[in-house]
């Protein structure tokens, strides 16, 4: 009984703290809505404090149907960042447009709650329940421009095709079920073990259980929502959405693949290397026809999902570690580069986010231009940056594990990434400006940015310390 | 002098920092910058006087744990090949910044924090002697120069900016694969993983042939994009022209070189069996890059262009030289290394300072100014005469060894890159008489001779282009014994092959 409450410590203290914030969203005033999500930053830091798990400890729960271990609570500090990142970067954008209300970050906060249920699964009805609640939460936020048409249709679209994968996704679980007669990781690979995947219906089963997995990472050929949603939310919420979700369903699909499908692991190694190189390519090339800038680092996101696919095909803890360190970098110059994005101001003559609104603004916001400059070259992989220190270790992965085309498909893609991410510099840096755009940075946001430049710089150039965090998180 | 190399990379970006900081006027930045520069070069007199010409060994070695999980050191040192690029690094940047005075109008502040980020990115690459260090400072690189060429360059800069960065990320990521691979070989056939150069090279004859061959293929592309060979060419004449001034000199006085070095440091000692398999297509190549280099530069009509595809028939130079495999084709090489990197840096002041008074490149716009700017004509004909490797000149020693070097190893291939020198007497010395002599232009009039900045800035150029010329071995000193274990190294697997 103990153990079990244990095994969900961190999740119950993270809905207690959300009800919390509901009860402060109630008391707070009309105009300090900012607080519920400083007290969420709040609250999920003594989450992560009293959750620190100590000496590598594995504490199973509910009949073996989830685990607290060292790489759950390193999804969880993931999270929190991406949380505390995007709080401070969305106060100053939602006042703007109207919308700071407390729903925001009450949501945002239940989100990882279900997210953190999707990693610590070893079940697969536990993992769809953790799904189900961070999707609705995320189409909450997708459509929480309520006065913004594209807001209002990222968040339908996001809802339909969402529900649409999790039906995919039951229907692979109902089969698998059929099969085994169990939704538990370790039955599954019990069954694995004794009969192979000889199987047609499990193979079935299989495949659409991660698809639907595939979905939530919007991995090709299943990522036709994800344009549309990331360009339609609310900008700082954009940034959470790449960021946190991902991670999620990469942790999800790393935890079933590293037990559930273990025994035959090798054999799925085709099935994702083909996923990582259609995601990794479609998103870079789409990318580069983009001259809405949000819209670009949507498909730059599909993308990003392709690296860290790498790390998936990899098949060995090298590769699940890289993961992890790839989204804690990916955090920061994501979030990073959402915020400074959502800044953006121009006075209505063409979109804030298009490509031109950054003409001259190296010039005008020097630093400003200075922190996009290292987001984008960060999310280029350009050392000595954070960015570059997650690619090298995926492609690192890949080629210990012997996978050495798809790291030349990966370094190759990075290439073509980097001219896209170039191009927001080359406006910034290179050409006048042609429009009058203001970037107001007040505190909030301010604290955002300097944080995510002095991890991406931090992780960049003394990656020993982080590194050894994620190694001896994940063992 | 026990951290004299992590100084040398680390006080331009403290001085960079410096003045990102405090400086609140381009004139402060400015001489900040040049102050900073010349401090790093006399910082580079004691490295000089107090290393060890008498072994081959890495000097000045600094050596701190960086990435444990990894094995990755901070790892530095230089030996006889490194040290010249170091002390060729902080002469031309102290030259370069000095040299944009005038030139540079806008945004100062940023352009001398670019250029002080990049001189520290470059004396790091000559220093790295850890794999994983190495590429970080290689790529490091690519931010500043990119800046400098995208926002202070000509007409077309941007498409020349994009164009340099594309090129050497595409070249350097397959060189990242590379050093993963190496890795990890290496760590399988001795049980120590470890990104140690110096290790990996001891290894070298092991490693299996086909590996060999791949991972001398990725490295291959790496560096000739860089040096730049034929045909990986094209990215140079679009980035030297576009370029500041400043930009033009480092690129082809330092940039370039990194390719070369490359060859020498990494390619040579790591996989020597492939390098030996591949000497036939380098030696064409380079070739090939003498020839053709030299005959699209005779057609060229804007100088700064005429120059830049000069560098690339004197870098097929350096890369014959090396490919000889013997003492005097290599110490040839890296001294046209430096000479080149001297030579090409004062054409491309020259070029710079005359461009800041007229606002034109065409050979055609000028004529006759050498009755104008007596001077400037003297000090640019002594750098002519130096690349057409007048004897007594610096450019003359490094391109007869190469020569002397080649013809004991390829005599058919000597034979024709010998004709280069022709060609090249004939692109500089044409473009000389049609500058400087003929009728005088005569918007020209007004044409001011250098002025004291301009000759400052030039004088050490002059005296290290003679310098080399009539006293060679003050510099090929440095690099004997290093070259001879390189030779010695590769000579011992070519016999082992027959």
């Amino acid at each position: 009984m103990i153990e079990n409450l244990v095994s969900i410590m961190p999740e119950l203290m993270m809905t207690i703290f959300g009800l919390i914030l509901i009860v402060i969203d109630i008391i707070a005033g009309k105009n300090s809505k900012a607080g519920v999500g400083y007290f969420g930053i709040f609250f999920i830091i003594v989450a992560i404090l009293a959750s620190v798990p100590v000496g590598g400890f594995k504490i199973f729960g509910f009949g073996n149907t989830l685990v607290w271990d060292m790489y759950s609570f390193a999804f969880f500090c993931v999270f929190a960042i991406a949380y505390i990142m995007s709080t401070l970067g969305s106060v100053d954008y939602l006042r703007e447009k109207g919308i700071l209300k407390g729903e925001y970050y009450t949501i945002m906060f239940f989100s990882i709650v279900g997210m953190m249920f999707m990693v610590s699964a070893t079940d697969l009805a536990v993992l769809y329940a953790g799904m189900e609640t961070m999707a609705i939460s995320m189409y909450i936020l997708a459509g929480f421009e309520k006065n913004n048409l594209k807001s209002n249709e990222a968040g339908l679209k996001y809802f339909i095709i969402g529900a649409f994968s999790s039906a995919i996704f039951l229907f692979g679980l109902s089969y698998i079920y059929g099969y085994t007669g169990s939704t538990r990781y370790v039955d599954i690979a019990q069954m694995i073990q004794t009969n192979g995947l000889s199987n047609f219906n499990i193979k079935l089963g299989m495949v659409m259980m991660l698809a639907g997995l595939a979905f939530k990472i919007s991995a090709v050929p299943f990522h036709m929502w994800a344009p549309d949603v990331y360009n339609g939310a609310p900008t700082p919420a954009t940034g959470f959405m790449t960021v946190a979700p991902k991670a999620a369903a990469m942790g999800a699909i790393v935890r079933y693949v590293w037990i559930a499908l273990e025994p035959a692991a090798g054999q799925w190694q085709l099935f994702f290397s083909i996923l990582a190189v259609l995601t990794m390519t479609y998103g870079n090339l789409v990318a580069l026809a983009q001259n809405n800038v949000k819209r670009m680092l949507a498909y730059s996101a599909i993308s990003h999902a392709g690296y860290m696919l790498i790390g998936v095909v990899a098949v060995n803890e090298f590769g699940y570690r890289a993961i992890a360190f790839y989204t804690f970098v990916y955090a920061f110059m994501n979030i990073g580069a959402f915020t400074i994005l959502s800044l953006m101001k121009n006075k209505g003559i063409i979109e804030d986010e298009r490509l031109e609104s950054f003409a001259g603004l190296g010039k005008k916001y020097p630093i400003t231009s200075l922190a996009m400059l290292v987001f984008m070259f960060s999310l280029a992989g350009i050392p000595p940056l954070a960015g570059f220190m997650g690619k090298f270790y995926i492609f690192t992965a890949a080629i210990k594990s012997g996978v050495i085309w798809l790291a030349i498909v990966g370094v190759i893609n990075s290439v073509i990434a980097c001219y896209y991410y170039m191009r927001v510099t080359i406006f910034m840096y290179f050409k006048e400006s042609e429009y009058d755009v203001e970037v107001n940075m007040k505190p909030a946001s301010f604290i955002a940015s300097l944080l995510a430049v002095v991890f991406v710089l931090l992780i960049g150039i003394f990656p020993s310390f982080f590194m050894d965090i994620v190694k001896y998180m994940i063992v | 002098m026990e951290n004299i190399l992590s100084i040398l990379i680390f006080f331009p970006v403290v001085a960079a920092v410096f003045i990102l900081i405090f400086s609140k006027s381009g004139k402060f930045a400015m001489w900040s910058a040049f102050i900073a520069s010349v401090i790093e070069f006399i910082l580079t007199i004691p490295l000089m006087t107090n290393f060890d010409k008498g072994t081959a060994g890495m000097q000045f070695v600094e050596r701190y744990y960086w990435i444990r999980s990894f094995n990755i050191d901070y790892y530095l040192g230089v030996d006889g090949i490194s040290i010249l690029m170091v002390f060729l690094t902080t002469l031309l940047s102290a030259i370069a910044i000095l040299g944009s005075f005038t030139y540079i109008q806008k945004r100062e502040k940023e352009f001398y924090v670019s250029m002080l980020v990049l001189e520290a990115a470059m004396v790091g690459v000559f220093c790295a002697l850890d794999f994983f260090l190495f590429y970080i400072f290689w790529e490091a690189m690519l931010i500043p120069m990119y800046l400098i060429i995208g926002v202070w360059g000509g007409q077309r800069r941007i498409y020349a900016a994009v164009k340099f960065f594309l090129y050497t990320l595409a070249g350097s990521v397959f060189m990242m694969l590379a050093i993963i691979a190496l890795y990890f070989k290496y760590g399988s056939m001795t049980g120590e993983y470890t990104f140690d150069i110096l290790k990996i090279s001891a290894m070298g004859a092991q490693f299996p042939v086909e590996f060999q061959i791949i991972v001398f293929l990725a490295f291959f592309f790496g560096f000739a994009i860089k040096v730049p060979m034929f045909p990986f060419h094209t990215w140079l004449p679009d980035a030297h022209v576009e370029a500041p001034t400043a930009g033009s000199v480092i690129l082809a006085g330092v940039l370039l070189k990194m390719g070369t070095y490359g060859f020498l440091r990494f390619c040579l000692p790591i996989t020597p069996i492939a390098s030996i398999k591949f000497v036939p297509l380098i030696a064409i190549l380079s070739v090939i890059a003498i020839i053709y280099g030299g005959l699209v530069a005779m057609v060229q009509e804007d100088v700064k262009k005429l120059v830049a595809y000069s560098s690339v028939s004197h870098m097929g130079f350096v890369t014959l030289g090396i490919y000889a495999f013997n003492q005097s084709g290599i110490e040839g090489g890296i001294l046209q290394m430096f000479n080149h990197g001297i030579i090409t840096g004062a054409l491309f002041l020259l070029i710079g300072l005359i461009y800041e008074r007229t606002h034109t490149r065409l050979i055609a716009d000028y004529g006759g100014i050498a009755a104008k700017v007596p001077v400037y004509s003297t000090v640019f004909l002594i750098f002519t005469m130096a690349s057409v490797a007048l004897p007594s000149m610096g450019g003359f020693i490094g391109e007869f060894l190469v020569l002397v070097g080649a013809f004991k190893s390829f005599p058919t291939y000597a034979a024709v890159a010998s004709l280069g020198v022709i060609v090249s007497a004939v692109y500089m010395l044409w473009m000389y008489q049609r500058v400087f002599f003929q009728t005088v232009n005569p918007n020209l009039h007004h044409l001011e001779d250098m002025n004291v900045r301009e000759v400052f800035y030039m004088f050490p150029l002059l005296i290290i282009v003679f310098w080399t010329g009539l006293y060679p071995e003050t510099f090929t000193s440095y690099m004997h014994e290093s070259v001879k274990q390189l030779v010695e190294q590769i000579n011992a697997v070519s016999i082992a092959m027959k």
